[in-house]
C-alpha cells in the first residue's frame, strides 16, 4: 500500500511493534486485537478506519523508531489518525541491518542466521557493553522524539502499549503520550496459562507458541475493544484487569473446538508436525551455549 | 541567579581545577551573570552527554537558564560505564583502560554492528528529546555547536534548537594552523603529540568565541563559526615563541610536550593495531 495514496474520508490506525502486534498472514482473517481495534474505531466514528500495521516479529525499539521516523518524514500520519506503539523490551538491539528480528539473546538459534564473527560481536556486546542504564537513555530519547512529533504536528495522543514490563522514566506520567497500565506479556499472555510457571520452563508450548500475538483470541477481542475505547475516548488503557485467565489448561490442545476458536491453526499444525519428527528435540538456547547471563534481554 | 549548562567533549571540557584560565564557557557565564555548570569530559559520546541533559532537563533547568551542547561525533559510543572517554577508534591506548574482553567487545561492535544508519536513528531521537523539553517547558533555545561536521538529520529542522553555522573542528581549530597541513592525522604539530590549546583553540579565539556566544544566547541568534576568528596563529616555529605560548596555550601541556618530544610522531592508535583503521 502506498501510504500517500490515502483512502478519501478514511482515518488510519497506524501500528508498530513486535510479535505482540504483528499481523497474521494476509490470507488469515483471524480477529486479532489490532484488527478488532480498527473495526471498533470505525464503528465509533461511523467512517472507515484503515489499519496500517508494520509490526515485525522479534524487532527492537530502534527498528520501530526508524519506521516511525520514516512515517513522520513522509507526513503520512495526520491529526485525524491514530497511532499505537506496541513497545518491545528496551534491552533488544538492532544488531544486523539485514535482520531486524535478530535483536535479543533469547533467540534460540541466532547462530543459524549470523556469521560466527557477527555472533561473537553480539555475544561480546551483551556481555561487556550493554547495560540497563544505557538502554534507559535511549528509551528516554525515543519517547522524547515521539512526544515532540505529537506536539509539533498536533497529532492525537499515541497509545504506548508495553509488550514487556518496563519503566518509561521521564515519560511514565506523560500528558503527551498515553502509556498502558501493565504489559501484554506480564498481565495478559502470562496469566492465560493455568500454570504460568510451567510455561516459564517451556513445558506448555515447547518453543512454538500457537497463539496470535501470544494471546488467545478471546483476549484479542477484549483488548481490541479496550484499545479502541482508549483511543476514541482518550482514556487510559488498563491491561491489568478484565482479561480471561487460566485458559490454557494442561490438556487443552486436545480440545479441537477450543483450538479452533482461540489459536492459530496453521501454527498448531506446524507445531504438531515438528514435535512428531523423530529428530525433534529442544535446542539449547544460544545464550546458554555461549554463557550469557541474560540480565536485561527478553522476548 | 540563572545557570549556564554546558555539555560536550574536549571542545568544552573545563581546565584542571587549579588552572584559573578563563576558557570561553567561563567567559560567557561571567558576562551573562550565570552560574556555570560544565561537567564536560574529553572524548565523550553523545549518549554520555544526553545522560546529563536528561537529568537536567527533567528536573533542574528553568526558564532562567541557558544550555550549550557541543555536539560530539555521533559514531562515538559510550562502551563502558566507568570510562566515558573510551568511545572511538582513535583512542591510542584503549586497551590500557579496559580488559582484553572489553577491548574485544569494542572491536567487534565497531566491525560488525555499528553503522551510520543506526547512529542517525539515535541522533534524531536525541535532538527531539531536547526539542520536546524546550517546547513543553518554554525554555531558552539551547545553542547547538557541532564539534565535528556531521549530519544531524531531522534535528537540523527543529526550530527549538539554535544551530551554529559551521563546526569547531573544521572552521576554527584546523584554520589556526598556517598552513593547515602542519597538523595532520599522521604528524602532529605538537612535539609530544598533545594539543596544548585549551579546547583545541588559542585563547585569542576563546575571547572571540565568548563574544559571539554571548550574542547568540542573548539575542537568540545564530552563532557563525565560519568567520570572524583569527586564523593562522600557529606557524612552524610558533612554539619557540614563549611569549606567544604564555598568552595563547596551556603551559603545563607545552612543558609536557617539550619533555616528551617525539617530534610529533603520533603513537599507533589501538584501531590501527587491530586493523580497524
Amino acid at each position: 500500500m502506498n501510504l500517500k495514496d490515502r483512502t478519501p474520508g478514511a482515518r488510519y490506525l497506524f501500528v508498530i511493534g513486535d510479535s505482540f502486534s504483528v499481523s497474521p498472514k494476509p490470507d488469515d482473517l483471524a480477529q486479532t486485537w489490532t484488527r478488532v481495534a480498527a473495526q471498533q474505531l470505525a464503528e465509533l466514528h461511523g467512517t472507515p478506519v484503515m489499519l496500517v500495521n508494520n509490526s515485525m516479529m522479534g524487532v527492537s525499539q530502534d527498528w520501530m523508531w526508524l519506521t516511525l521516523q520514516d512515517w513522520m518524514a513522509e507526513g503520512v500520519i495526520t491529526d485525524e489518525d491514530y497511532l499505537i506503539v506496541a513497545l518491545t523490551h528496551p534491552g533488544r538491539f538492532w544488531y544486523l541491518e539485514r535482520d531486524p528480528a535478530m535483536s535479543n539473546s533469547n533467540i534460540i538459534d541466532i547462530d543459524r542466521y549470523c556469521s560466527p564473527e557477527e555472533c561473537k560481536a553480539i555475544e561480546l556486546f551483551i556481555k561487556h557493553i550493554q547495560r540497563p542504564s544505557l538502554d534507559g537513555i535511549h528509551l528516554n530519547n525515543r519517547m522524547g522524539w515521539l512526544a515532540y512529533q505529537v506536539l509539533k504536528n498536533h497529532l492525537q495522543q499515541p497509545l504506548i502499549i508495553k509488550g514487556f514490563d518496563q519503566l518509561l522514566l521521564d515519560f511514565e506520567q506523560s500528558d503527551v503520550l498515553s502509556i498502558s497500565n501493565g504489559s501484554l506479556c506480564d498481565d495478559i499472555s502470562y496469566w492465560e496459562f493455568h500454570d504460568p510457571e510451567a510455561e516459564i520452563k517451556n513445558k506448555f508450548w515447547k518453543g512454538i507458541d500457537c497463539r496470535y500475538n501470544h494471546m488467545c483470541l478471546s483476549n484479542h477481542e477484549i483488548l481490541g475493544k479496550q484499545v479502541a475505547e482508549s483511543l476514541f475516548y482518550k482514556l487510559p488503557l488498563d491491561l491489568t484487569s478484565g482479561y480471561q485467565r487460566g485458559l490454557l489448561t494442561p490438556n487443552i490442545l486436545d480440545d479441537t473446538e477450543f483450538c479452533r476458536h482461540q489459536l492459530d491453526l496453521n501454527a498448531l499444525e506446524y507445531r504438531t508436525t515438528q514435535l512428531k519428527t523423530p529428530y525433534f528435540k529442544p535446542v539449547t538456547p544460544w545464550l546458554k551455549r555461549v554463557g550469557i547471563n541474560a540480565r536485561n534481554t527478553r522476548g | 541567579m540563572g545557570k549556564l549548562y554546558v555539555i560536550g567533549d574536549s571542545f568544552v571540557a573545563p581546565p584542571k581545577p587549579d588552572d584559573p584560565t578563563a576558557v570561553w564557557p567561563v567567559q560567557v557565564a561571567e558576562r551573562m551573570g550565570l552560574e556555570l555548570v560544565n561537567p564536560s569530559q574529553m572524548g565523550t559520546a553523545q549518549d554520555w552527554c544526553w545522560q546529563w541533559l536528561q537529568r537536567w532537563l527533567d528536573t533542574e533547568i528553568t526558564v532562567d537558564d541557558y544550555v550549550i551542547v557541543a555536539l560530539t561525533h555521533p559514531s562515538r559510543f559510550w562502551f563502558l560505564e566507568t570510562e566515558p572517554r573510551l568511545t572511538h577508534l582513535h583512542v591510542i591506548d584503549l586497551e590500557r583502560w579496559c580488559s582484553k574482553d572489553q577491548a574485544k567487545a569494542i572491536e567487534h561492535y565497531i566491525r560488525y554492528i555499528q553503522r551510520p544508519s543506526l547512529d542517525i536513528i539515535d541522533v534524531n531521537n536525541r535532538m527531539a528529546y531536547i526539542a520536546y523539553q524546550v517546547l513543553k517547558k518554554g525554555l531558552h533555545r539551547p545553542l547547538m555547536i557541532k564539534g565535528f561536521d556531521q549530519d544531524v538529520a531531522q534535528g537540523e529542522h527543529f526550530s527549538e534548537l539554535n544551530w551554529a553555522k559551521g563546526n569547531i573542528m573544521a572552521d576554527l581549530q584546523a584554520v589556526e594552523f598556517d598552513p593547515p597541513e602542519l597538523d595532520t592525522d599522521d604528524q602532529s604539530f605538537w612535539p609530544g603529540s598533545i594539543d596544548a590549546r585549551y579546547n583545541h583553540l588559542c585563547l585569542t579565539n576563546h575571547a572571540i568565541m565568548a563574544d559571539k556566544v554571548v550574542t547568540a544566547l542573548t539575542n537568540d541568534s545564530q552563532l557563525d563559526l565560519t568567520s570572524g576568528f583569527v586564523t593562522g596563529l600557529l606557524k612552524e616555529n610558533t612554539l619557540d615563541n614563549l611569549e606567544f605560548c604564555a598568552k595563547e596555550l596551556n603551559l603545563e601541556i607545552c612543558e609536557y610536550n617539550r619533555k616528551f618530544n617525539n617530534k610529533g610522531r603520533k603513537a599507533v592508535p589501538w584501531a590501527k593495531r587491530t586493523n580497524l583503521l
